[in-house]
């Protein structure tokens, strides 16, 4: 016993130091633990199918630097120029990602902050739909020009970042909520002064693999406790017998239900969930175990979204690349090899679904590569 | 003013010192306790020898004031001789071979079982180890839930375990129960390093005011010192943490804050001297700031402590100096490259520019072009336009609309466009931004007001005393036909909105407006661009041959839409109506709405309410740029 007493008292004084890591609850934590960011892995060189990048930028990205929402009156929004972003990074397409990144500022930056305006339609007068922003473009936009800013060392994107991330940091998230940071999904609308069931959210804004690496930007907000409470929000956001998350989520009154004037529906926002759990190698196996149980019990072939309350199928997703969050989940849960399939371009496919299965496969490449056998 | 500074500089500067905590924790010794070893006295009950149970707990009694001897003594199955390597095993804490051990003694001897006490000893070793485990590898919400599942929460007698479990509520928003466990070490426990640690654990984990509660729990000593005097520093420490992060805590004594501040001086981590710094600058005490900021420089401070330095210069008007310092530190930090950029845009952007030395102009703008800021070409660029020099003045409003296409950017492109004569060109920036930036359609529709000459076109004193002394009657009337709400034309019948063609004709509008100028089908995309710098490297992509979506020609209306956010367009005066927005809202969100406040609870939020009082528009715009 002497020796585990003695061997416990050497941990007892390095364990000290926890003292200055932890501080109160308003200390930014990546400061503290300087690194934690660093050492999160980089995004850059993850996508490497050269061909499937190029076929989709042939598809969903214009001359300009325009993403596409194909599905959706050929609209654009700070989600999408996000992702294109980062896919350029991924695919150390530094030309690229310059063609979006100039696009989504001379068109998306007409705000009086750093942050977005959130959707642009060519066929409107002005473009620019709404002054409003969404915390997930915005979160996306500035993650991506963090990995550039890390892949390419470049000012120009290092500046751009801390601008947009201290902003997200400043207007977007509760941090001092009593459950722990609540993510804002955007600047006007959904807070408690704005609706009465108010902080309303959405869990697929908590883009988990961006926390990790915000504290590069913006090292004075601690981004690692808002992805912990993200983490248990998803906890507790279980609905129905699927035990499923919902689109938007209330928090009045402390527990999570289903928002006011949203259809009760585990749908296109929520099925990103576990994509971004897993993109950030965070979660347990719990976490992930209701979107694969439903996902085994539809099968690959029948992915539809769900009425949580009645467990009703509303919408097929039927288009290839939809496929691939459950190839991802199944992975995670199971380590299932990634099908072939999901590594290029499907022929048919638009602008969401396709956008998240090279998601998925940078995801997959970045945390279990084992699923690759490559 | 600490206003909008700056929560976040000051969180960010603080968040660097607190770190420096380390130095004076690691001074404290702690004897280590640990739980109380009562294997001896298991093992004399197991023989019933009553005589060496009495001695030895006794013996405990007096290591371990708090200690009662285990209800299960001479209940439990005894352990007996013949573990005793089985213990030596435990002892060495080698879980593995021990239990290895066990079952192999289990194949020999079926009807063998080890002892309740070896048993139980084992489970919470086991347990221990597991909720270590997790704590070591960032899994504080499953050490939580382990130490919640097992009977941990109340407390523990060891104390290592107790302050990992404790952090571990406090890492997963669990402070209430960790406030638990710091409680029963203070209510149980008597030992000095042990209750002094427990509290350093605490002000580690918990809010200010949780820990304040402990605090308050120390015992009064002799000679009138408190237990706790001996982290009286520490204390202080997190005190001044809590008030830079606007968290309630008890207020810091002036005897405290001089001893904190002999300490900073004596102290090697310039950190230390930073932190002084930043309370004294958050307290308004800029000239104590700036000592405090130059002397954590002086000695060995980074580029935070810089950082706090020139907004301390800046607080004490000491622009030029502010400027100098950012620039000197821009490439260690990203913040003070932002602040650089920041201070001298807000001279730049004045209506008469100060005197800015060439070399500094140059520098200025070699920055901007690396750092690709929007914010910077805008600032040369109103240097530009406001000192006469339209065609520079153009270069970088192209540059500033490519990068950071505001109002008050695109307003400035459009005007300097306007006063080159190019009009098909800022015909086509005006309706571009129709329904969106108010302030550029107004060029086209004046607000009736008179306003005197840009400076550059003032070229008589006596010309302007004339303008001003002659207000332009035909603006005159326009305004009071645009701004009289009953004359307007389709103004409160209610049928249907009344779109340009028809109500330009009727209105005065249509007087200064050609009907090829307004409105008029553009691109709805603002095609500036500004690359980082050319070539760019080959991609990865290079091998395959590039090629982009094709946009099919863009069909764009002519006639706007209300943008939530966006205020009224000027022709919305003279009663023409824009199309409903793409929530179908048709009323104006103008900036006194939601859109332009701050959710309760958020960073922006306390920033706004802390810079509302007394902060200067200008210098709140500089800070809240700087961040």
């Amino acid at each position: 016993m002497k020796r585990l007493v003695a061997a416990l008292c050497v941990t007892g004084l390095a364990v000290t130091s926890a003292v200055a890591e932890d501080a109160p609850p308003s200390i930014p934590a990546a400061v503290l633990a300087p690194g934690a960011a660093a050492q999160s892995p980089a995004l850059v060189g993850m996508l490497r199918e050269a061909e499937t990048w190029a076929a989709y930028k042939a598809k969903f990205v214009t001359e300009a630097g325009r993403v596409v929402d194909t599905a959706n009156g050929l609209v654009s929004h700070s989600e999408g120029q996000g992702y294109g972003l980062l896919l350029a990074v991924a695919a150390g397409d530094r030309a690229g990602f310059e063609r979006i990144w100039g696009w989504t500022r001379a068109n998306l930056a007409v705000r009086d902050d750093a942050l977005f305006a959130w959707r642009w339609e060519p066929d409107h007068r002005p473009a620019v739909a709404d002054l409003n922003d969404a915390a997930d473009g915005d979160i996306l936009v500035a993650w991506a020009l963090t990995e550039a800013a890390e892949a390419w060392s470049e000012d120009a994107y290092r500046v751009a970042s801390r601008r947009i991330a201290v902003e997200v940091g400043r207007k977007l998230v509760l941090w001092k909520a009593p459950d722990g940071p609540v993510l804002l999904p955007a600047v006007a609308g959904f807070a408690a002064e704005d609706r009465s069931d108010g902080p309303v959210v959405s869990l697929s804004y908590y883009i988990f693999p961006a926390f990790a690496r915000l504290g590069l930007a913006a090292p004075e907000f601690d981004w690692e406790r808002l992805s912990g409470s993200g983490l248990r929000l998803i906890e507790a956001s279980r609905f129905g017998e699927h035990g499923l998350p919902v689109d938007w989520i209330s928090l009045a009154g402390g527990k999570p239900h289903a928002a006011d004037g949203f259809a009760p529906n585990f749908a296109y926002n929520s099925i990103r969930i576990p994509l971004y759990l897993a993109w950030g190698g965070i979660g347990k196996r719990d976490h992930y175990q209701p979107f694969v149980a439903t996902w085994s019990k539809q099968g690959s072939q029948n992915l539809a979204t769900l009425d949580v309350n009645s467990g009703n199928s509303i919408d097929r997703l039927d288009e290839t690349g939809y496929g691939a969050i459950p190839a991802l989940t199944s992975c995670v849960a199971s380590g299932t090899p990634w099908p072939a399939a999901l590594k290029s371009l499907p022929a048919a496919g638009n602008y969401y679904s396709t956008t998240l299965q090279l998601l998925s496969l940078v995801a997959v490449r970045m945390r279990y590569p084992s699923c690759l056998h490559e | 003013m600490p206003a909008r500074m700056s929560a976040m500089n000051v969180a960010m500067g603080v968040a660097t010192l607190l770190a420096t905590g380390v130095v004076l924790v690691a001074t404290i010794g702690i004897a280590c306790a640990g739980p109380v070893d009562d294997t001896a006295l298991r093992e004399y009950a197991g023989q019933k020898r009553t005589d060496r149970v009495e001695m030895e707990t006794r013996r405990l009694e007096r290591l371990h004031p708090d200690w009662k001897p285990p209800a299960d003594l001479w209940s439990a199955r005894p352990s007996g001789p013949d573990e005793a390597p089985l213990w030596d095993l435990y002892e060495a804490g080698d879980l593995d071979l021990l239990r290895r051990a066990i079952a192999q003694r289990r194949e020999q001897q079926r009807d063998w079982n080890p002892s309740d006490d070896l048993v139980d000893k084992i489970k919470a070793m086991e347990l221990r180890a597991q909720i270590m485990d997790r704590a070591a590898s960032g899994k504080w919400t499953e050490a939580a839930q382990l130490a919640s599942d097992n009977g941990l929460a109340g407390g523990t007698r060891d104390i290592e375990l107790l302050w990992i479990v404790a952090e571990a509520f406090a890492r997963t928003e669990r402070a209430s129960e960790a406030a638990v466990l710091y409680k029963f070490v203070l209510e149980n426990r008597a030992d000095a390093a042990e209750r002094t640690a427990t509290i350093l654990k605490a002000l580690g984990t918990l809010s200010m005011a949780d820990a304040e509660k402990l605090i308050a729990m120390g015992e009064a000593g002799t000679g009138g010192r408190n237990e706790f005097d001996d982290i009286r520093l520490d204390i202080t420490r997190a005190r001044i943490s809590a008030f830079l992060h606007n968290d309630p805590a008890n207020a810091i004594a002036a005897s405290d804050l001089a001893a904190f501040e002999e300490f900073a001086h004596q102290s090697s981590d310039p950190r230390q001297a930073a932190l002084v710094a930043w309370h004294a600058f958050k307290r308004g005490e800029f000239d104590a700031a700036r000592d405090w900021f130059k002397w954590s420089i002086a000695h060995g401070g980074d580029a935070m402590s810089a950082h706090g330095l020139a907004l301390t210069l800046l607080k004490l008007g000491l622009r030029r100096e502010a400027e100098e310092v950012a620039f000197a530190w821009r490439e260690p930090l990203t913040n003070n490259k932002i602040l650089f950029i920041d201070v001298l845009e807000t001279d730049l952007t004045r209506e008469v520019p100060p005197f800015i030395e060439p070399a500094r102009i140059a520098r200025y703008a070699q920055v901007t072009m690396k750092s690709q800021s929007g914010e910077g070409a805008q600032g040369l660029a109103w240097y530009a336009y406001n000192s006469c020099q339209f065609e520079i003045a153009l270069e970088w409003f192209k540059r500033a609309v490519a990068w950071f296409p505001k109002e008050a950017t695109v307003y400035g492109y459009a005007l300097t466009l306007q006063r080159l004569n190019r009009h098909r060109e800022f015909i086509e920036i005006v309706n571009r931004y129709d329904g969106l930036f108010p302030k550029v359609v107004g060029l086209l529709f004046r607000d009736g007001f008179n306003h005197p000459p840009p400076l550059c076109e003032r070229q008589t004193d006596s010309e302007i005393a004339w303008s001003r002394s002659h207000p332009r009657p035909d603006y005159r009337s326009t305004s009071a036909s645009g701004q009289d709400g009953a004359n307007r034309p389709g103004a409160g019948d209610g049928s249907r909105p009344t779109y340009y063609d028809e109500a330009l004709v009727n209105s005065r509008a249509a007087y200064r407006v050609a009907r090829s100028d307004f409105p008029v089908p553009v691109s709805p995309q603002n095609p500036l661009r500004f690359a980082v710098r050319a070539p760019l490297p080959p991609d990865r992509s290079g091998r395959v041959a590039q090629a982009f979506r094709v946009e099919g020609p863009l069909q764009p209306p002519r006639i706007a839409r209300r943008v939530p956010g966006a205020g009224a367009m000027p022709y919305e005066r003279f009663g023409i109506a824009l199309l409903p927005a793409y929530d179908g809202a048709t009323t104006v969100k103008v900036h006194t709405t939601y859109y332009y406040y701050a959710a309760a609870g958020t960073t922006w939020a306390e920033d706004s309410a802390a810079a509302a009082p007394d902060t200067p528009a200008v210098s709140a715009r500089v800070e809240q740029r700087s961040r």
